[in-house]
């Protein structure tokens, strides 16, 4: 029985699926599995990228060589997802890509010959994957500028000015903040992170956020919200996808820039008119500083939280009872403890998600936050231990 | 089970999943009541240690300092785990290794084979 309990679940947490050519990371954030793709003459054409198991990305050889060595992969137009945001751009125009990941999008900003490339990812394996693996080897070049950082972080510390700022699909999939339900991406997608983005835009610049709707009220949020921010509803279709996926756009500027590229345009405009969603925005609460959820319909407690959190306090006390039961221990309720415990989570928790704000939703955070306060206690213990303070009714007053 | 918790479409980050119906909801919800009965027995043995040794100190405040520096300890070795990205099988080692400076040569006899049996499978399961 206990080699059973020994040798079944540390198999089934140590088995990992691999075969040769696939690769398993363990970032800080996830875990990553990375496989080459190749072309049936055998030549690498990228690779497929899963986070936790989930299908997450795919590195892209969208080179115009490739594509005319490969014509069985398909013909890929200047309207995939990937070639799009540029149509909207000047000639030569200086990006930031926020969410850049392996590097499609960077590969796109330097074929389209843009001045410079700011390529903001969180992650340190998959810019790692990316240098390594991308056939295009996007961030080798001497256009492009790395930053490991949170995308909301960056916004609020740069003060270059860009010519289109770029949305790649940044999503954190599945990825919950440690110790609060905020996932990685949810600062990046408020009134804020957008207003704040809008004042990194030149005079004619643009915003282009791709993202991948599975709820019509998702795409009506962020419509909604980039119309408050620039004060005209953005334009927003789907993006063409054949060899590559596809995604829906949202696209906004400053002043009346993105229908002047329409009106000069008129393939674009058609493409836009042919795939156009209908985004009506007003009909679902924005999200803020103050309520980042994005990917929650409304502003209430999700009844998956409140199921699992009946089913927690049903488990708690039938342990409880359980426990009274069969041994001598009283089991006497401590009001005194149980605040002690309530008080500790609530400070623990509302400072890492405010700390996400500041610094970035980033992993060390969670670990300064948690030692901070860990090291705080320790000297007011050896403060207590020391000067032994007394414990009375003003003591109580000054908290 | 994160497909079946998402089908109630409050939330969307897993996509549309409105024809998943209500009985696999219910299944995932038993499904993480029994990750939490897993989770609640790894930490009955440590309790049971604290609880032992906060009673016994002398000086259960400089007990608790103990606990602390122990804690912001964790904290680095987790926080250096995540900096190098070391595998699962890293982490289990690191935690085994704990447990055994945890376990004092001398069994008192409140921890008796029962207790002991039921940390290693806790552990194991996690």
């Amino acid at each position: 029985m206990v080699i059973v309990s020994l040798v079944v679940p540390v198999a089934l947490l140590l088995f990992e699926p691999s075969h040769s050519g696939m690769k398993t990371l363990w970032t800080p954030y996830q875990q990553i599995h990375y496989e080459p793709e190749y072309t049936l003459s055998g030549e690498v054409r990228g690779g497929m990228l899963q986070i936790n198991h989930m299908y997450y990305q795919e590195t892209l050889n969208l080179s115009p060589e490739f594509l005319a060595r490969h014509p069985e992969l398909g013909r890929e137009s200047s309207y995939n997802r990937y070639n799009l945001p540029f149509r909207f751009a000047g000639s030569s125009p200086k990006v930031l890509i926020v969410g850049s990941g392996t590097g499609n999008d960077v590969a796109a900003a330097l074929r389209h010959n843009s001045m410079s490339v700011d390529a903001v990812e969180i992650d340190p394996a998959i810019i790692e994957l990316g240098k390594r693996e991308h056939p295009e080897h996007p961030y080798d070049s001497s256009r492009v500028i790395i930053h490991m950082d949170d995308a909301r972080s960056f916004l609020k510390r740069t003060n270059q000015r860009y010519d289109l700022i770029l949305f790649g699909l940044l999503d954190s999939h599945v990825q919950f903040s440690d110790y609060s339900n905020m996932q990685i991406d949810n600062f990046v997608y408020t009134e804020e992170a957008f207003r704040e983005a809008s004042r990194l835009l030149t005079p004619n610049g643009v915003i282009f956020v791709k993202f991948r709707i599975n709820r019509e009220w998702i795409g009506m949020r962020l419509s909604e919200i980039l119309e408050q921010v620039f004060n005209t509803p953005p334009l927003v279709f789907a993006a063409e996808r054949n060899y590559t996926g596809g995604a829906t756009c949202f696209v906004a500027g400053n002043g009346n820039h993105v229908n002047d590229v329409l009106s000069t345009d008129q393939e674009l405009a058609d493409f836009v008119h042919r795939n156009r969603v209908a985004a009506n925005a007003g009909t679902v609460p924005v999200t803020t500083d103050d309520w980042p959820y994005l990917y929650q319909q409304n502003r209430q407690i999700p009844r998956t939280y409140y199921s699992v959190g009946l089913l927690v306090l049903f488990i708690a006390i039938a342990f409880h009872m359980s426990v009274k039961r069969t041994t001598q221990i009283s089991g006497r309720f401590s009001v005194f403890f149980f605040s002690m415990g309530v008080g500790f989570m609530l400070l623990e928790t509302q400072i890492i998600s405010r700390s996400d704000l500041f610094f970035g939703t980033v992993w060390q955070v969670t670990g300064f936050v948690i030692s901070a306060l860990l090291v705080t206690l320790l000297f007011a213990n050896l403060i207590a231990e020391r000067m032994n303070p007394p414990l009375n009714r003003w003591t109580w007053a000054v908290y | 089970m994160s497909l079946a918790l998402g089908s109630i479409n409050d939330v969307g980050i897993w996509g549309p999943l409105s024809d998943i119906p209500w009985k696999y909801f219910i299944a995932a919800i038993g499904l993480v009541g029994c990750l939490f009965v897993l989770i609640v027995l790894v930490f009955i043995p440590l309790g049971q240690v604290v609880s032992r040794e906060m009673d016994s100190a002398s000086n259960a405040l400089r007990g608790y300092s103990f606990n602390l520096i122990g804690s912001v300890i964790g904290v680095v070795t987790f926080f250096l785990l995540g900096r190098w990205m070391l595998p699962p099988i890293v982490w289990m080692a690191t935690i085994l290794l704990s447990l055994r400076l945890c376990i004092s040569p001398v069994q008192p006899p409140s921890c008796n084979g029962h207790s002991q049996l039921g940390g290693t499978c806790s552990v194991a399961s996690v």
